[in-house]
């Protein structure tokens, strides 16, 4: 059996009487992309420090790569949610740099950074200072000073913040092809879309608490299914219908009805039911709970409970 | 050990490329340019000061001796100026051989009476200039005598009669006159040293400069003194009644010996009080950028990404090393901007410059240095690490840069006595023992302190790198508020558990 390339037990973190992080556990398995989801304060920067070796728990243990934070240190990759590049060091001696930090030697540090900055078409920006870049491509050469040293653990904050769809995209099909590599991918994340698409594993946080660590297809299952339907007439009635839990009426930001299903339940059973009552539909769609709605769901729960 | 040799390179680079790096370094050359040109410069246009003497005292004996006194000081000015000229421009070895008698007048100290009489007998500067001809270098240019400072004129005769009650108008007059006149002397009649005599009056419109006032009066002092000998010692030469004592200034070398104390003995002497002045003066340039750059790092948390590569104990000493290297590199810098300077101005200082060189990097200043530096920046890069931003550092800066600079404060008593109380118990406060101890090593203290310093010295270090450590590694990582003092003490032990894994 494979063992996980990052694992929590039980970890806890207090900064005086606050704890940040509670009794903290999840695994993390090789080559997967794990999303770490939670509202702000929720202790994901915490945690993302004592994975680092930048923090010690309280209680608890870190492993990465079945070593102690700081013995994995130099097969770790850290992508800050700042750019965290030096404003005035040119661009591919700031990628260097860090990679000899993580003990590439500097011929191959700085082979490796011409490389990485043609795969991401900045070739033009190696000798520029990285004040002269825009905000988007500093980004990309914080993400590729994380790669430079070809580490098999990546840790990435936020790592779509400040870029446009586009590079979102880049950044998306680089991260899905380091996990096709056999590459261990965690990302805090406040976009839900993102986790969506690249997630095999999520992660969500609440007041230092998890309070899910699953798959996308178990999130969603926490939630009903829901359905929405356009018509001039009034559907209260599919409130009878098997497997329907409430019928809501339009309202403000909110055009058509919206019908919240059972798990499992017919979604074809309200359109059969709207047909026997000879009501015109002028908009049907029908879908799972969005990670969205699961987030909010608990992480709201979660942040509205007493301490 | 790779690692912090990677931060001090990265450092040090990130230093010596800013502009303010460069600017720096050419300040105190620029400065020290600045500080020997302004005085020669102003000294070269101020205009020679003239002035008159009306002297009412009965047989003209105050004029004369201010006469006297002129051609003197103006004779000493244009001997002292020779003397350098000589120095620079004469073969030493063929002229002494040839000419001792003229290589002595060059030779003397700065304003010795004989030397002045054996420069006139010889025909002032024109004729020395023949006499050593022979001897002078090759292209090198003519001696040009300076200006005299002051010239005596006669005073015309609406001064010299005015009566005592008409004497400032006419005084006024003078000196608003077509005649260019700086000054009036009126030697009152009865001008004496017996109590109740007059004063005499000296009537100027320029009350700043007080040069001529005190020339003035050091001539009429001398004057007079001379007059009271005479009578008590009628027909006997002044020079007998006045002698002036001849002292040769000679320092104990190692071996008991003495020898005259020459350039490269004053040098030993202050050089490690320059030395010390301007170690504090480089830690304190490099401490902006040594607060900036942790502060600009934790704010982009760049930090993060360093510290998940390195630990901060790397990451303070290579930081430390960064700047301790930038550092050396200015001092190095000017030190070799010094020793070009002099080989163009002085050619002969070249020599003496690198015997100075060699014997501080073989004595114990080296270390000394370098643990002044290492507990002097330790000091900023533990403010930086508590610091959130350059406001938060400013605040901590301003009272830690006062106990920093208070060496310097105390610098004229220490000059004035180098091993006396204050110095000595200056010497044993840690974190200024460096300073003093390199400061008074010329001046032989007890061997029992520098032992005692030197231990103190090397504990106080290892203390500081200990406790600043612990202190930028749990501090570099916060945003918070600097903590403070008292909460930074209670904070060790929660220091030790919050610590890296």
């Amino acid at each position: 059996m494979t063992a996980p390339a990052i694992e929590l037990l039980h970890v806890t973190k207090r900064f005086g009487g606050f704890t940040a992080v509670g009794g903290l556990d999840f695994a993390h398995m090789p080559g997967r992309i794990l999303g770490f989801l939670g509202p702000n304060g929720a202790g994901k920067t915490t945690t993302l420090r004592m994975l680092l070796g930048l923090m010690r728990p309280d209680a608890g243990e870190l492993r990465i790569l079945g070593q102690s934070p700081g013995r994995a240190r130099h097969r770790i990759g850290y992508l800050p949610e700042e750019r965290g590049l030096y404003k005035r060091m040119r661009t591919n001696a700031q990628i260097a740099y860090l990679a000899m930090l993580k003990g590439l030697p500097r011929r191959d540090a700085y082979q490796r950074a011409k490389e990485l900055l043609g795969y991401f078409d900045l070739s033009d920006f190696a000798r520029v200072r990285i004040e002269g870049l825009s905000k988007g491509m500093a980004q990309k050469v914080a993400f590729i000073a994380t790669l430079a040293h070809n580490p098999d653990v990546l840790i990435l904050d936020e790592p779509f913040s400040g870029l446009d769809p586009i590079n979102q995209q880049v950044f998306e099909n680089v991260i899905r092809g380091l996990a096709r590599e056999g590459k261990t991918i965690l990302f805090s994340t406040h976009t839900m879309a993102q986790a969506e698409r690249l997630c095999d594993q999520l992660v969500i946080l609440s007041r230092g608490r998890k309070v899910f660590d699953g798959t996308l297809d178990q999130a969603r299952g926490l939630l009903p299914r829901r359905a929405r339907i356009g018509a001039d007439a009034d559907l209260t009635f599919l409130g009878g219908v098997a497997g329907v839990l409430r019928v809501a009426p339009p309202g403000p930001g909110q055009p058509q009805w919206e019908i919240q299903l059972e798990r499992g339940a017919d979604g074809g059973a309200l359109l059969g039911a709207c047909f026997e009552q000879g009501i015109a539909l002028n908009h049907f769609d029908l879908a799972e709970a969005s990670l969205q709605d699961v987030f909010v769901s608990l992480a709201g729960e979660e942040a509205q409970a007493p301490a | 050990m790779t690692r912090t040799f990677l931060v001090a390179r990265s450092e040090f680079i990130k230093y010596v490329t800013r502009r303010g790096f460069i600017i720096s370094l050419l300040m105190l050359p620029l400065w020290i340019v600045v500080g020997a040109v302004v005085p020669q410069w102003i000294a070269s246009t101020t205009p020679t000061r003239i002035f008159t003497v009306v002297d009412r005292s009965g047989n003209n004996f105050y004029a004369e001796a201010l006469a006297h006194a002129v051609r003197d000081d103006t004779d000493r000015r244009t001997l002292a100026a020779f003397a350098a000229y000589a120095r620079a421009n004469v073969k030493p070895g063929p002229a002494h051989a040839a000419k001792p008698d003229l290589a002595a007048i060059i030779d003397a100290p700065e304003g010795d009476a004989h030397a002045l009489a054996a420069f006139r007998a010889a025909g002032g500067a024109e004729g020395l200039a023949a006499q050593l001809a022979p001897f002078r270098k090759d292209s090198t240019p003519q001696f040009v005598a300076p200006k005299p400072r002051f010239e005596m004129v006669p005073p015309d005769r609406a001064l010299t009669a005015a009566t005592p009650a008409g004497f400032p108008l006419a005084a006024a007059a003078a000196l608003n006159g077509n005649r260019p006149l700086y000054a009036i002397v009126m030697i009152p009649a009865r001008f004496s040293a017996a109590r109740g005599a007059p004063d005499a009056e000296y009537w100027s419109e320029n009350a700043s400069d007080p040069e001529l006032q005190h020339f003035v009066h050091g001539a009429l002092t001398e004057a007079m003194r001379n007059q009271v000998l005479q009578k008590l010692a009628p027909g006997v030469p002044t020079a007998w009644l006045m002698p002036e004592a001849r002292l040769r200034p000679l320092n104990l070398g190692a071996g008991g010996s003495g020898h005259e104390i020459s350039i490269m003995d004053q040098l030993r002497s202050y050089a490690p009080a320059v030395l010390a002045f301007l170690l504090l003066l480089t830690i304190f340039m490099n401490a902006g950028a040594l607060l900036s750059g942790v502060i600009e790092e934790k704010s982009s948390r760049i930090v993060e990404v360093i510290l998940s590569c390195v630990t901060p104990t790397e990451f303070m000493a290579g930081k430390l090393l960064g700047a301790a290297a930038a550092s050396l590199l200015t001092l190095f810098l000017w030190g070799a901007m010094l020793v070009v300077g002099a080989a163009l101005i002085v050619p002969n200082s070249v020599a003496t410059l690198g015997a100075l060189a060699m014997a501080f990097v073989t004595s114990s200043l080296l270390p000394m240095l370098l643990l002044c530096f290492v507990c002097g920046l330790l000091i900023f890069l533990a403010i930086g690490s508590m610091a959130t931003s350059i406001q938060d550092a400013q605040a901590l800066v301003g009272p830690t840069m006062i106990v920093v600079m208070a060496p310097l404060i105390m610098m004229p008593a220490l000059l004035h006595d180098p091993n006396g109380p204050v110095a000595t118990a200056m010497t044993w406060v840690p974190v200024y023992t460096p300073f003093f101890m390199m400061f008074r090593l010329p001046w032989n203290p007890p061997a029992v302190e520098v032992w005692g310093a030197s231990l103190l010295m090397v504990l106080t270090t290892l203390f500081m790198v200990f406790q600043m450590g612990r202190i930028f590694a749990s501090h570099v990582l916060t945003t918070e508020r600097p903590p403070r003092l008292g909460s930074l003490l209670r904070r060790r032990k929660h220091a030790k558990r919050t610590g890296r894994a």
